[in-house]
């Protein structure tokens, strides 16, 4: 009795493995009916934050972290670049100049809730079209080991040292250094900040590729200070490594940089966009990012005791410049460093 | 650092560990092409284990180890002012120890690409006794240039062509590698590009940069894929190695011992330190579980049907003549590395007439099928030269039996004979595209955040327990899924035949 060839078994199991697949793939995603979040805080506090929101209020999310070398930066010019199809429909960026930038190019829709009356006029735009929250400060971190965390002493070093192999700072093409940079060309022009620049970078200054290396080199004892963020020394210091900061300084000012939250121009969710961006806002949120591991400094009223690190920093926070308008510096600044570093 | 000078570090990187790689291929493909079953088996595993460890997880293990040498208690056994003295000299100098590490994890990936391309490069047109004649032959009185240009012939075809693919080779697997000088934080133009890219260099000048490391690549490329596309199965059997020289077969097994250890022992010592501390945080905070189990399984998902849908093509384009030729160029893009290839293709899919396929998951999948394509291509030959096509036939014939018990095991044979090549094939196909970060991260949809971008995304703020134990997790989804398929693959066959 003639068998029947199961040469086709191969074939059609094939077309069943790859159906099989695409059809897995496709379910284990769920729709486009998502709150997309563009977040250039880190993932490690942002998360919980965020799937928080998810839980109280039922509204999905979906979040777009960057890469640690290139911080918000890449998600500013990314939305530029999506402006005519936009794919994201809440910003939340971890400084406020790149926002700035936003609003200027008309990527941004305005918005006022409850959120935004609880936050100072100093850390938010008046019309709504972004508004800041949950600060960290621009600070010294120093190796306790080597250097004395004393800010007229760090202030020597960088002026008088020949040799500067121990200091360490962060490119100034990204993140919160980009927004330091920004200031100094503001407040001391643009020709002064460049000498100093060259002249850090000539006496052999280490330019590490962010806050994170910048905090590592000077916890484990590579150098002896260099320049970070609140949220970096924090997770030096409960690592348990001998360091200590103080607060940079601009003209007996402090740089005060909060996160700020908006909402895309051109998003279909506006209702969950606004919902999310009041949590965010909300004293809750500020508290909550308060007792994470980053310390982030509560720039509204809260109600809830601050955790005892962060209680110092609240006073820092309130010496902080504005930054609103510093965005043409930063511009102008942007454009010089390509030239400095990418040619 | 421009792009010149980081596309420089590069180069000289690459011709470096090519030209200390070069004598360690040429030895080990002796050794091992000279051993019998089970030596043989087990010299080209350990070979072959430093290529197939995620570079992802060496590069993470390895992030910083330098500056933890720093305050490493092994200098407390020294002298007091001896050990000042070490301990100043890793903190100015711990960027060349990150570098010797680079170029030392460079090498023992690089050695088994080349010595595996030995082992498999066509025969030579000119046999080393055909040279010797041509040398004899040459006049007295033959100059400089007609004595350099004989040499020149040699190379191209005789014994040193296979020699000269294998360098090729290993050379573009240097130049091209991005995660491991990015977690090392090492100058290479694939960090550079990469972080430009993403920090806002406007999408026509990432390409415009591309042109300097391109031309680089494209004089090692051509002759390359000339090489590759000759590989027809005829081994070449290489000089046996001396038996009575003991001390290389001592420099042998040193070298695949160490390699293994450098490669894959130290960074799994390294990223398990406190793993179970971590695993345990991990299942406490559901939050970072479910999202890191949920991405890794998407992943090797789409993985595997990437890699299959790759495998199906490198077979059709074997079996249909007339594709051969399509599919050869279509693989070629794929050589450029995926970081230059990935922008290529961002730039096509954000064409007004394709920017709808950018928000889907297509430009993801075109990608990942263009990186995979030339490595497909050339398992598919290894796989060809070791197959035997009359046997198969047998087994085939024995399948159409009545007997429900001979074709289960005519099935079974087939299974041995080629389709085991497949599913083994389709595995390294998918661990490959599973793990590749810069097509992830240049072609994925915004609603995708894949697993080696969420991992790479966290390994720059330093080392915890929790993200060693996510990157052991990631790891193991496809290795586990594999597994779990060929442990079930017998009552698959049983049931249906």
């Amino acid at each position: 009795m003639p068998v029947k060839s199961n040469r086709s078994l191969p074939s059609l199991g094939l077309a069943v493995l790859i159906t099989g697949l695409a059809i897995s793939v496709l379910a284990l995603r769920r729709g486009d009916d998502r709150l997309v979040v563009y977040c250039a805080h880190d993932a490690e506090f942002s998360d919980a934050i965020l799937r928080d929101f998810e839980c109280q209020t039922g509204i999905p999310v979906l979040v777009r972290y960057d890469t640690e070398t290139t911080k918000s930066l890449g998600f500013v010019n990314l939305l530029k670049s999506e402006k005519a199809h936009p794919r994201c429909d809440v910003f939340w960026n971890n400084e406020l100049l790149g926002t700035v930038d936003l609003q200027q190019a008309d990527v941004l829709e305005p918005y006022r809730g409850a959120g935004h009356a609880r936050i100072p006029e100093q850390f938010k735009d008046a019309e709504g079209y972004w508004t800041g929250f949950a600060a960290r400060l621009r600070v010294y971190i120093v190796n306790t080991e080597r250097q004395p965390a004393d800010e007229a002493a760090l202030q020597r070093r960088l002026e008088s040292d020949t040799d500067l192999s121990r200091t360490t700072i962060a490119k100034p093409m990204f993140g919160t250094t980009l927004t330091h940079y920004t200031l100094l060309w503001h407040a001391w022009g643009a020709d002064r900040l460049k000498a100093w620049h060259r002249d850090l970078r000539q006496r052999g200054i280490r330019e590490a590729g962010g806050n994170a290396a910048t905090k590592y080199l000077v916890a484990e004892g590579a150098c002896d200070f260099g320049f970070t963020d609140t949220d970096d020394f924090f997770v030096a210091k409960d690592d348990g490594k001998p360091v200590a900061m103080t607060p940079v300084r601009v003209d007996g000012r402090t740089i005060c940089i909060p996160n700020t939250v908006a909402i895309i121009r051109g998003t279909k969710k506006s209702e969950s966009a606004r919902r999310l961006v009041d949590f965010l806002l909300s004293a809750e949120t500020e508290t909550a990012l308060a007792r994470s591991a980053a310390r982030q400094v509560p720039l509204g009223p809260v109600t809830e005791g601050l955790p005892d690190d962060v209680a110092p920093l609240v006073a820092w926070a309130s010496e902080g410049i504005d930054l609103r308008s510093l965005l043409p510096a930063r511009t102008a600044l942007i454009a010089w460093l390509k030239s400095e570093y990418l040619q | 650092m421009s792009m010149a000078a980081a596309c420089g570090w590069s180069l000289g990187r690459s011709l470096i560990v090519g030209l200390l790689a070069a004598p360690f291929c040429f030895w080990l493909h002796r050794r091992l092409t000279s051993l019998t079953d089970p030596g043989r088996r087990i010299g080209w595993c350990a070979l072959a284990l430093p290529f197939l460890f995620p570079t992802l997880l060496s590069g993470y293990a390895y992030s910083g180890v330098s500056l933890q040498l720093i305050n490493a208690g092994l200098w407390d056994a020294l002298p007091t002012t001896s050990a000042q003295i070490v301990r100043r000299w890793l903190s100015t100098h711990n960027t060349l120890l990150d570098e010797a590490l680079l170029t030392i994890l460079l090498l023992t990936r690089s050695v088994p690409v080349g010595a595996l391309l030995l082992a498999f490069a066509p025969r030579p047109a000119y046999s080393p006794a055909a040279w010797h004649c041509r040398r004899l032959a040459l006049p007295e009185q033959a100059n400089r240039w007609t004595r350099c240009r004989a040499w020149a012939e040699y190379l191209r075809h005789g014994p040193a062509r296979g020699s000269l693919a294998a360098f090729g080779l290993m050379f573009l697997v240097c130049f091209q590698e991005f995660e491991l000088p990015s977690l090392l934080n090492r100058p290479a133009w694939t960090v550079w590009l990469f972080d430009a890219q993403v920090g806002g260099l406007a999408l026509s000048e990432s390409l415009r940069s591309t042109i300097v490391p391109l031309v680089c690549q494209l004089v090692i490329v051509v002759p390359l894929w000339r090489s590759l596309a000759r590989i027809n199965g005829e081994t070449v059997p290489p000089n046996s190695p001396n038996a009575a020289h003991h001390s290389a077969a001592l420099r042998d097994t040193s070298y695949l011992t160490a390699a293994v250890i450098i490669a894959c022992v130290l960074p799994l010592s390294l990223v398990g330190r406190g793993i179970i501390e971590g695993f345990r945080a991990l299942l406490s905070n559901r939050i970072q579980l479910e999202r890191v189990v949920r991405e890794a399984l998407d992943g090797a998902l789409f993985a595997i049907l990437a890699a299959v849908l790759t495998l199906c093509l490198t077979e059709l384009g074997q079996r249909v003549g007339t594709l051969r030729g399509w599919l050869a160029s279509l693989a070629v893009p794929g050589l450029f590395g995926p970081l230059v290839m990935s922008l290529a293709l961002v730039r096509v899919f954000q064409s007004d007439w394709l920017n709808a396929a950018y928000r889907t998951r297509i430009s993801f999948l075109v990608g990942m099928i263009l990186f995979l394509l030339p490595r497909a291509m050339l398992v598919q030959a290894l796989i060809q030269a070791t197959r035997r096509r009359e046997s198969r036939h047998a087994a085939a014939l024995l399948s159409e039996s009545p007997d429900s018990f001979r074709r289960l095991a005519a099935h079974e044979l087939g299974w041995f004979m080629g389709n085991r090549a497949r599913f083994w094939s389709v595995a390294l196909l998918t661990f490959w595209g599973y793990l590749e970060l810069t097509i992830a991260y240049l072609l994925g949809p915004v609603t995708i955040v894949s697993v080696p971008v969420l991992l790479y995304n966290q390994m720059h703020f330093g080392k915890n327990a929790i993200l060693s134990a996510m990157t052991v997790l990631a790891v193991l989804v496809p290795v586990l899924l594999f597994a779990g398929a060929a442990a079930v693959r017998p009552l698959l066959y049983r049931w249906f035949w």
